[in-house]
């Protein structure tokens, strides 16, 4: 089997994920059946002979295939299911389970199939599961009638399915040698498992978090029990002692609220957050080439014993999930009468039919993400994408060589005009489609912030509540790793300064709770990502009090406008906080988020009401590889604005224009007065002082008034395809990038926002 | 773009092989040489697009087939004098540790053997002088002297580096 030949492997990539579809399809209709069931309703024929169809299409190619023990599992299913069709068996829940159950397994069969080109290996107990199918067709074809005495055989199993991958998971370690095991895992599952694990934690902290606010919710627990589950169970085919141990006693705890036997406490959900972390951190750990350990683990463990009360029920975690089954089972053969027995197990099953189903479909989605991924969705390393741009980069380039060509040009042809037109369409078409396949919603990030908040509530007493909007907005893959930080850095502002003490708040007819508003947004060619808080509000006095301070501005300053006011906190090393405390208010913070935000060409407004609340807007272009630019020529530079950020140009009159004392000069637009900034002088081009009139005159919307620059001719408008300065000559002034021409020249883009800094002056 | 075609693109094969060889070219009346395994192409003179707050010697950004490249003046580098770009000034494309940059020289002259024997090293005396600290070695073949450039010096002195640091 290791030395199958590639044709070979095709057919069972084939077979793999055409199974996988199936199985998907029949979970849905498993779960529509068992929705049907409960209610009451009949059994559709054709549900049962789908699923039929299913097990019946894997069985025969898995036996093509010399798959030995998915072959008979299938078989086995079948058999049951084809008893049901023919009316020898009534459908129970019981069945339902086991198929559930049955395409579970064959799903992760098939995951492993996929991993190592056979079955051989695979950790799950399947004749443990084929012996519980051939039970239930022994049971339900001998007693049809007598539904009690097999109900109560299978409720017991079902229950079993619990433990049962739990020990399937210590058995391979116990019975496979490391050596065998190391042959077994390769870095590509490795890799694999640290994504699940990275997922699950993820899935698993924003489910505690909710956890937190509703702890009586057992879908919420349930969802964080299965994830903590397959996380230990994963962790234990890979024999990460450590990770598998912290999981476990995490889990049982889990299975102690989910049965009803504890409650869920604040602190204990905290540890549990906190036992996240080190999961993440010895992942992480495993991502790096590193042993997947756990640092402090003993320590961790007794802790968590401690804080969640598991020293009983860590005595013997085999005898727990026993004891657990044993009284509930006792119970139920405790009751002698015969009706007594029935309204019993009814109750029971109506009981269990809730937390059941939900569980089930948490499985299904969770079994869907896995599936998707090998069908739907291909993972493509990141340098693959960042070549794809490029290259994408130079056909725009080439297109403009092509379609700007004089000589082509010249021609005149209407033939050659269409072809340029038709290509430019292509081009365009293929453009966007390389920038899209980048982006990535910005969910992910805003769900990391949930956590954020909520440590930092708890931390300094507070209550606070995030409200995300706009999560599903998409920005591209480098935007969303020049703002997690910032945006860390903002929120952090808003729970540790902006949001008050409780108290406090309700002092100033605030309510209690505070209220942080997280929302993303795309105006015109920019996505706004706004952090908007009902907090104090920044405090004008304080912050200006402070800048005088550190001289950052004069005593004439003290009437600036709000506007310039807010921008000082951005001033590096700048913090008006009344103590330091270890989140923030060290002052860094602020010109990070400044300076990160200018890396990709973005730009941070702020505005503020005292007592009222803060509002932190990062504006951030929509695409930073490629940009409509306007070219411009300066002497013998050219260069580019992108378009969106220009408002008009236009000739001045020399009536408009005003020279203020210290030689800058404003024109005057409609009533608003426009600073100029001559490109000459700023490059060094030239220092002949051409009168304003004489050029054209490009106004910008960018900074707070605008800003107009003097150029000597406008070249018009074109797709520029950005590329960085050559770090060999440093950082540029005012020049955030050049781009390549058509015809072979280059220009200069300019860097506004640095630009608009050099004739403000704060 | 003609430049581009005329290019005298080196075999790389060689280039690793032949650690003794030299790309000489002139700046004035002097002949100096570097590495040539350095070297990647030799291109005519083109447009240079300038930037501003270089120092004086780094004349700015040319596009070599789609790539940006920065542009270095050897003469000004060396402290000398400008002299205008004619037909006969190359570029000289350098590549170190992933950094490409074109070296303008008054003229390319000729790839040439110089054995390690015949190279000395540079004379301690006038060190003070602009230009000496970019010397690896006086390459004597016949009856010239090369000046044999370290061209990791000529790119990356402290002094370039302070200078970028301030821009």
């Amino acid at each position: 089997m290791s030395t199958m030949l590639n044709d070979d492997k095709e057919i069972l990539v084939d077979f793999i994920n055409e199974s996988n579809e199936a199985l998907e399809k029949t979970e849905l209709v498993l779960l529509g059946l068992e929705e049907n069931l409960a209610a009451g309703g009949d059994v559709d024929e054709n549900d049962i002979n789908s699923i039929f169809r299913t097990f019946h299409s894997i069985k025969g190619s898995a036996g093509f295939i010399g798959l030995v023990s998915m072959n008979q599992l299938t078989h086995e299913a079948e058999t049951l299911l084809d008893n049901i069709r023919k009316g020898k068996t009534d459908l129970k829940k019981a069945h339902i389970d086991i198929f559930l159950e049955v395409s579970d397994t064959l799903m992760m069969m098939m995951n492993h199939l996929h991993e190592n080109f056979t079955e051989e290996g695979f950790p799950g107990d399947i004749d443990e599961l084929k012996g519980r199918i051939v039970r239930l067709i022994d049971d339900s074809t001998a007693d049809k009638g007598k539904t009690k005495p097999a109900q109560k055989s299978e409720k017991k199993k079902s229950k079993k399915t619990e433990p049962a991958p739990r020990k399937n998971g210590d058995g391979t370690e116990a019975k496979v040698t490391d050596a065998m095991l190391d042959a077994l895992i390769s870095p590509e599952m490795v890799k694999q498992f640290v994504v699940d694990a990275s997922e699950l934690l993820d899935g698993m902290e924003q489910d505690l978090l909710a956890l937190e606010k509703a702890p009586d919710n057992m879908e919420l627990i349930e969802s964080v029990f299965r994830n903590m589950h397959s996380l230990k169970g994963n962790a234990g085919f890979f024999n990460y002692g450590d990770i598998s141990q912290v999981c476990h006693r995490a889990e049982t705890f889990l299975d102690l609220v989910r049965s009803g036997k504890a409650r869920a406490e604040a602190n204990q959900i905290s540890l549990i957050l906190q036992v996240l972390d080190f999961l993440r951190s010895a992942i992480e750990n495993l991502d790096a080439g590193k042993p997947a350990v756990i640092s402090g683990k003993i320590g961790l463990l007794d802790l968590m014993t401690e804080v969640l009360s598991l020293e009983e029920a860590e005595a013997s975690s085999e005898e727990k999930t026993a004891s657990e089954e044993r009284p509930e089972k006792a119970a139920a053969e405790q009751e002698p009468d015969e009706t007594n027995k029935k309204s019993a197990s009814r109750e029971e099953k109506t009981e269990s039919v809730s937390p059941k189903k939900t569980e089930a479909k948490t499985q299904a989605s969770n079994a869907k993400k896995t599936r998707s991924s090998i069908s739907d969705v291909i993972r493509v390393d990141v340098e693959k994408l960042n070549k794809l741009m490029n290259l994408v980069g130079e056909i725009v380039i080439s297109e403009s060589m092509v379609s700007h060509n004089p000589d082509l040009r010249a021609l005149e042809m209407e033939s050659v005009e269409k072809s340029i037109s038709y290509l430019q369409k292509n081009v365009r078409e293929l453009q966007e489609l390389a920038t899209a396949m980048r982006m990535i919603p910005l969910s992910g990030l805003f769900g990391k912030m949930k956590r954020l908040i909520r440590d930092l509530a708890t931390k300094n007493n507070k209550k606070i509540d995030l409200i995300i909007n706009g999560g599903e907005t998409e920005v591209d893959r480098s935007v969303l790793e020049h703002i997690s930080d910032p945006l860390v850095h903002i929120l952090r502002n808003s729970a540790d300064h902006g949001i008050e003490a409780p108290a406090a708040r309700e002092e100033k007819g605030k309510p209690g709770t505070g209220r942080i508003e997280l929302s993303a947004k795309q105006v015109g060619g920019e996505i706004w990502i706004i952090v908007e808080d009902d907090g104090n509000g920044l405090n004008r006095e304080k912050i200006l009090k402070k800048a005088l301070e550190k001289g950052l501005i004069s005593e004439n300053d003290m009437d600036m406008a709000d506007e310039k006011v807010w921008n000082l906190i951005f001033q590096p090393g700048f913090s008006t906080a009344d103590k330091v405390s270890d989140i923030s208010g060290r002052g860094v913070g602020m010109d990070v988020v400044v300076r990160n935000v200018e890396k990709i060409r973005g730009r941070v407004e702020v505005d503020s009401t005292q007592g009222q609340g803060t509002r932190v807007n990062l504006r951030i272009p929509l695409t930073t590889a490629i940009v409509d630019g306007m070219l411009m020529r300066v002497e013998e530079t050219i260069y580019a604005i992108p378009t969106l950020d220009i408002k008009e140009s236009l000739q001045v009159g020399e009536q408009n224009v005003v020279d203020l004392m210290d030689g800058q000069e404003v024109i005057k637009i409609r009533e608003r007065l426009i600073p100029i900034l001559r490109l000459h002088e700023l490059h060094e081009l030239s220092f002949k002082a051409k009168p304003l009139s004489e050029g054209i005159v490009v106004v910008t919307e960018k900074g707070a008034q605008g800003i107009g620059f003097l150029v000597d001719e406008i070249l018009g408008q074109q797709q520029l395809v950005i590329k960085p300065l050559p770090e060999y000559l440093g950082n540029i002034k005012g020049v955030s990038g050049c781009a390549v021409l058509g015809n072979g020249e280059i220009c200069l883009i300019l860097d506004l926002s640095n630009l608009i800094k050099m004739v403000e002056v704060p | 773009m003609e430049a581009v075609e005329e290019a005298v693109v080196l075999e790389p094969g060689v280039n690793a092989a032949n650690e003794g060889q030299f790309l000489t070219f002139m700046i004035g009346e002097q002949q100096y040489g570097v590495e040539i395994k350095y070297v990647t192409e030799i291109i005519g003179i083109q447009n240079i697009t300038s930037l501003p707050d270089l120092p004086h010697f780094m004349k700015g950004i040319i596009n070599l087939r789609g790539k940006v490249i920065p542009v270095v003046d050897v003469r000004l580098r060396f402290g000398m004098e400008e002299r205008d770009y004619d037909e006969r000034t190359c570029i000289i494309v350098v590549s170190i540790n992933d950094t490409n940059v074109g070296l303008v020289v008054d003229t390319v002259a000729e790839v040439m053997n110089i054995p390690e024997e015949s190279i000395e090293p540079p004379p301690k005396v006038n060190s003070k002088a602009n230009g000496n600290r970019f010397i690896y070695g006086l390459g004597k073949v016949q009856d010239n002297v090369q000046i044999l450039l370290d061209t990791q010096k000529l790119l990356f002195d402290e002094e370039l580096e302070q200078l970028s640091a301030i821009t």
